[in-house]
């Protein structure tokens, strides 16, 4: 398990959680915030140094990007699923016409 | 312009009949109308006469015909008791459609053919199926048209099916909003028919709002793209017909692009003039557009199209108002009964190749000039 | 369904619901004006800065051009939504469908011999040793019968080396009993050679089954000459008549070429076209260098940064295009890979440049040592003794050599939807995922994409092309003939 810390004088609060949570979105960590500190608990040993090298560029460069992803992450989960989920389970119309027009 | 319809006397006919037409000895200007399907033990079964004048005969007898000249062997027609004769089919012709209802679940603005709320199902179903059995079976083409032909529900299998068994031969291309293939048992409904079928759905827009705004019925994109992809499903050979009209054509390109990459399996794309009759008139403020105004528009759409593979078809444009890198999409997709020529027509010289304007339309473009 | 009752016509006002969700969508900064969206389909908008957070935040959009394309690229949907998923869940499994067609490219190194020594080949030996350096009979057989457990209706078999050509009896053999042992596939033949061995009897082969030859172009005399050294002679001379030997035996269309740009290459663009262009081509594969092995073991002669390569890329391309808006057909293939993944609804089949990899999931390499590997480049590590992508032996079988420990982890890091810095990234469905090259340059499958060439290189690629594609008419024109030409 690995902590890191952020500067927390860096940003307001806010913006600095969401940016966490949206790397954390996008990298499947599992984290956890804690009061006093803004830390990210890397769950596996394997994670790599420079994703947490990026983590830390990423919340003080672009946190207003990183806000913006955020949202979309959080108000698309449940239908990015649910398209997967019927991607997944239709039956390929274009299989076919691809194998034609195009192999 | 032939008018199929006609009114003329009528003499000892008790409600309607349906008949095939054929030449009699005895009658110089007349036919002899048979259907075996009222009597299946005589095949000959002379069920009417149909003539220019009024014969003495003890069989119903319709006569006084403004339509008396271009009726022929082997044609099908319609008769009753108030005097109507109505060609259903022309052997001759490559044009014959089979007429489903007047009742439709949109409101086009253009539309051609205003929906009525008359219920007709009865009426067009007893027609057709009389009609059916009579049709020639060389018959190469056979239109299905309304309304909207699926509002007939299970009966319309049936139609298709009658079509199956006695014309085997003959492809069937069946005008449709494609709204009903949205229940996907609709869609699988018409596997059976693949080999013969070809689904002219007409998609106006690549998004919603001007698409729905267009048939006046809210969610009809979504209905119609979830059909034409469970159509696709099982394989059915889908037309696309966009109109050129001014509330859409301001993106056209982008609907041709929209189809390459949504609709990639649709056979061919006809994109269609405007028929200027119908609820068109009332909306031509909303609808009219001179060909020049999207030529450009219109020949990227094509050749973007072309490029990507899928099959592009002008229909209802006369050559002369095509750029001319545009012609060779031309078709003379006008029916013959409904085709014209204006005057100076005479004078050009791809007359023979020129599909003409809708004797119908009520409006025609300024822009024709002889090549 | 319900008929309609006689209305009153309705505004556009009235079908329009100004209220939306958000579809999965990715973002980033196409020029320093531009945000390129794109959607979950692979469908983009590009348009002014702030536009996505407009978007997000709900403020009013004015421009209805850019709401109505939101909604038709499928980066937006009304409130109602119905029906509208279905066609891009839709999309995105047409966007897989390569997954459908597991392993399509087999690929048999039946000799490392070599009659060449190129300064950057990866592997080839010049040996008389047949003993050590060709593929065994019965490694061949199992390779065969494990080709042809592919559940791929459609499958290329590629014959590689050394020069294939120097193991014909090999390469006879192998086609022979693939056709004799087939009952279900569509096979297709490549044969890649350096097109300096020729003679009736292969002739005759090839045309009886059909097979295609792949060679090596580099350029003009000079650089072709330079890259691809011959013990005495000119390369050029007897690749140009090679190629003009089996264009006549075979057809036009049956023989293609690769060229890779050494470092000299980099200094001249537009000669390496002409050379194509001089000697029949319509195409070209503007390729770099390969990182692996041999390559960078001459490093002076072949290590330059991905930047160097991309300044090269551009200016051949722009000549190329020059070329094209003259009116002569010339492709470059690179561009045209990912073109037909931004312009069409399908998938490339070309397996670098895959997610989930091509490594595995579309190729297979059956080495000259009997082993089985992910890629071609994975064989190549391999002569530099480093065995990670080996899946095991030919005799193993299927199921042993795709849940091996290296299979898994090429499968693990095989996704670029789940890598970190691509998962996020705006281009990622025309891009790719590729363990092999990241294990090999960065010492480490999962990559790190802030560092990578792979990453440079095909951001920067796949930037450019959409540029281009919006600039001109003229330019969208030449590039879907390039897509849609065979
Ligand atoms: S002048 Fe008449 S016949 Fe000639 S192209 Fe125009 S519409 Fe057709
Ligand atoms: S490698 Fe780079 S360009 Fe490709 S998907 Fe990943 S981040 Fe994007």
């Amino acid at each position: 398990m690995r902590i890191i810390d952020f500067d927390k004088q860096a940003y307001k609060k806010q913006s600095v959680l969401k940016a966490i949570y949206s790397l954390s979105n996008i990298y499947s960590l599992k984290l956890e915030i804690t009061d006093d500190r803004y830390c990210v608990f890397l769950e596996s040993a394997s994670i790599k140094e420079n994703i947490i090298s990026e983590l830390k560029i990423a919340i003080t460069t672009r946190v207003n990007d990183f806000e913006l992803r955020y949202h979309i992450a959080a108000e698309t989960k449940e239908v990015k699923l649910l398209l997967l989920a019927k991607a997944l389970s239709s039956g390929g119309i274009y299989d076919d016409l691809a194998d034609e027009i195009w192999k | 312009m032939i008018n199929l319809s006609s009114r003329g006397k009528v003499e000892n006919l008790e409600g309607q009949l349906v008949g095939k037409l054929r030449p009699s000895k005895g009658i110089k200007y007349g036919f002899e109308l048979v259907n075996s399907l009222y009597d299946p033990t005589n095949e000959d079964r002379v069920v009417a006469l149909v003539s220019q004048e009024r014969l003495n005969s003890q069989l119903p007898n319709i006569f006084n015909l403004s339509n008396y000249k271009i009726l022929a062997e082997g044609d099908v027609v319609y008769i009753n008791d108030q005097g109507v004769l109505d060609i259903l089919y022309r052997r001759q012709s490559k044009h014959n459609t089979l007429f489903i209802t007047d009742q439709c679940n949109s409101y086009c603005l253009m539309c051609s053919q205003p929906p009525k709320n008359k219920d007709d199902f009865d009426f067009h179903y007893f027609r057709n199926k009389c009609l059916i059995p009579l049709m020639d079976e060389e018959t190469e083409v056979i239109g299905i048209t309304g309304g909207e032909p699926f509002l007939l529900g299970d009966r319309m299998i049936e139609i298709l099916e009658d079509l199956k068994s006695q014309l085997p031969q003959t492809t069937i291309h069946l005008l449709t909003n494609g709204k009903v293939f949205a229940w996907n048992d609709w869609a699988e409904k018409m596997e059976q028919f693949k080999e013969n079928l070809i689904l002219a759905v007409p998609l106006y827009s690549d998004n919603f709002v001007d698409h729905d705004y267009i048939v006046q019925s809210n969610g009809a994109f979504r209905q119609t793209m979830l059909g034409l992809h469970n159509l696709a499903k099982y394989q059915i050979h889908i037309e696309l017909r966009v109109v050129l009209q001014r509330p859409t054509i301001k993106r056209i390109e982008e609907l041709s692009l929209f189809i390459t990459k949504n609709l990639p399996f649709v056979e061919s794309v006809a994109f269609m003039g405007l028929e200027f009759t119908g609820l068109a008139i009332a909306n031509k403020d909303k609808l009219w557009i001179e060909p020049s105004e999207y030529a450009s528009a219109l020949k990227k759409s094509v050749f973007l199209l072309d490029r990507f593979g899928i099959r592009v078809n002008i229909f209802n444009m006369p050559l002369c108002v095509l750029e001319p890198e545009l012609r060779d999409f031309a078709t003379k997709s006008i029916s013959d009964w409904k085709r014209s020529y204006l005057d100076k027509c005479e004078h050009c010289s791809a007359k023979s190749d020129c599909g003409g304007v809708f004797g119908t339309s009520r409006q025609l473009t300024n822009e024709i000039s002889p090549l | 369904m319900e008929v309609v009752k006689r209305q009153k016509f309705k505004p556009k006002e009235h079908y329009n619901s100004p209220g939306y969700k958000l579809l999965p969508f990715k973002y980033l900064h196409i020029d320093s004006t531009n945000e390129l969206i794109v959607g979950a389909s692979g469908d983009y908008v590009i348009a002014p800065i702030g536009s996505v957070e407009a978007i997000v935040k709900r403020r009013p959009i004015s421009n209805e051009k850019l709401m109505r394309d939101l909604h038709a690229k499928h980066i937006i949907i009304d409130e109602y939504e119905s029906g509208g998923l279905d066609v891009i869940a839709n999309r995105i499994r047409t966007k897989k469908d390569h997954l459908l067609q597991l392993s399509s490219l087999h690929i048999f190194v039946l000799t490392l011999r070599c009659n060449h020594t190129c300064h950057y080949c990866q592997v080839s030996r010049v040996t008389q040793d047949k003993q050590s350096f060709d593929l065994k009979k019965t490694d061949l057989d199992h390779a065969i019968e494990l080709m042809l457990k592919s559940p791929s209706k459609f499958i290329t078999m590629e014959f590689q080396g050394g020069e294939p050509l120097l193991a014909f009896d090999l390469l006879k053999y192998a086609v022979e009993t693939t056709l004799s042992l087939n009952t279900d596939k569509r096979i297709n033949f490549v044969i890649c050679t350096n097109g300096t061995i020729y003679n009736e009897e292969i002739i005759k082969f090839c045309l009886k089954y059909d097979i295609l030859i792949s060679t090596s172009l580099d350029g003009p005399e000079f650089l072709h000459d330079s890259n691809r050294k011959l013990r005495k002679g000119s390369s050029y001379h007897d690749v140009i008549a090679g190629i003009q030997y089996f264009r006549n035996a075979l057809g036009k269309d049956r023989i293609s070429a690769l060229m890779t740009a050494s470092s000299l290459s980099l200094k001249y663009p537009q000669e390496i076209i002409n050379a194509y262009l001089e000697n029949g081509f319509h195409n070209i594969f503007l390729r770099p260098i390969s990182p692996y092995g041999f390559a960078l073991k001459s490093p002076k002669k072949n290590y330059y940064e991905t930047q160097q390569f991309l300044e090269f890329y551009e200016k051949a391309f722009e000549y190329i295009l020059q070329i094209n808006l003259k009116g002569t057909f010339f492709r470059e293939d690179f561009a045209s890979v990912i073109l037909k993944k931004i312009l069409t609804p399908f998938q490339s089949n070309y397996v670098d440049l895959q997610s989930p990899a091509g490594a595995i999931n579309s190729v297979l390499v059956y080495n000259y040592d009997g082993y089985v590997y992910a890629s071609d480049e994975s064989r190549m590590l391999a002569e530099q003794n480093d065995y990670s992508f080996r899946l095991g032996h030919v005799s193993d079988g299927y199921k042993k050599l795709l849940t091996s420990d290296e299979a898994l982890s090429v499968f693990k890091n095989s996704l670029n939807e789940a890598l970190n810095g691509c998962s996020d990234c705006a281009v990622s469905d025309f891009c790719g995922a590729d363990p092999v090259f990241h294990h090999a340059i960065q010492g480490d499958a999962y990559g790190h994409r802030p560092t990578s060439g792979f990453c440079e290189k095909n951001m920067s690629i796949i930037k450019y092309l959409i540029r281009k594609l919006e600039e001109s008419t003229s330019v969208r024109n030449i590039f879907y003939e390039w897509i849609s030409a065979k």
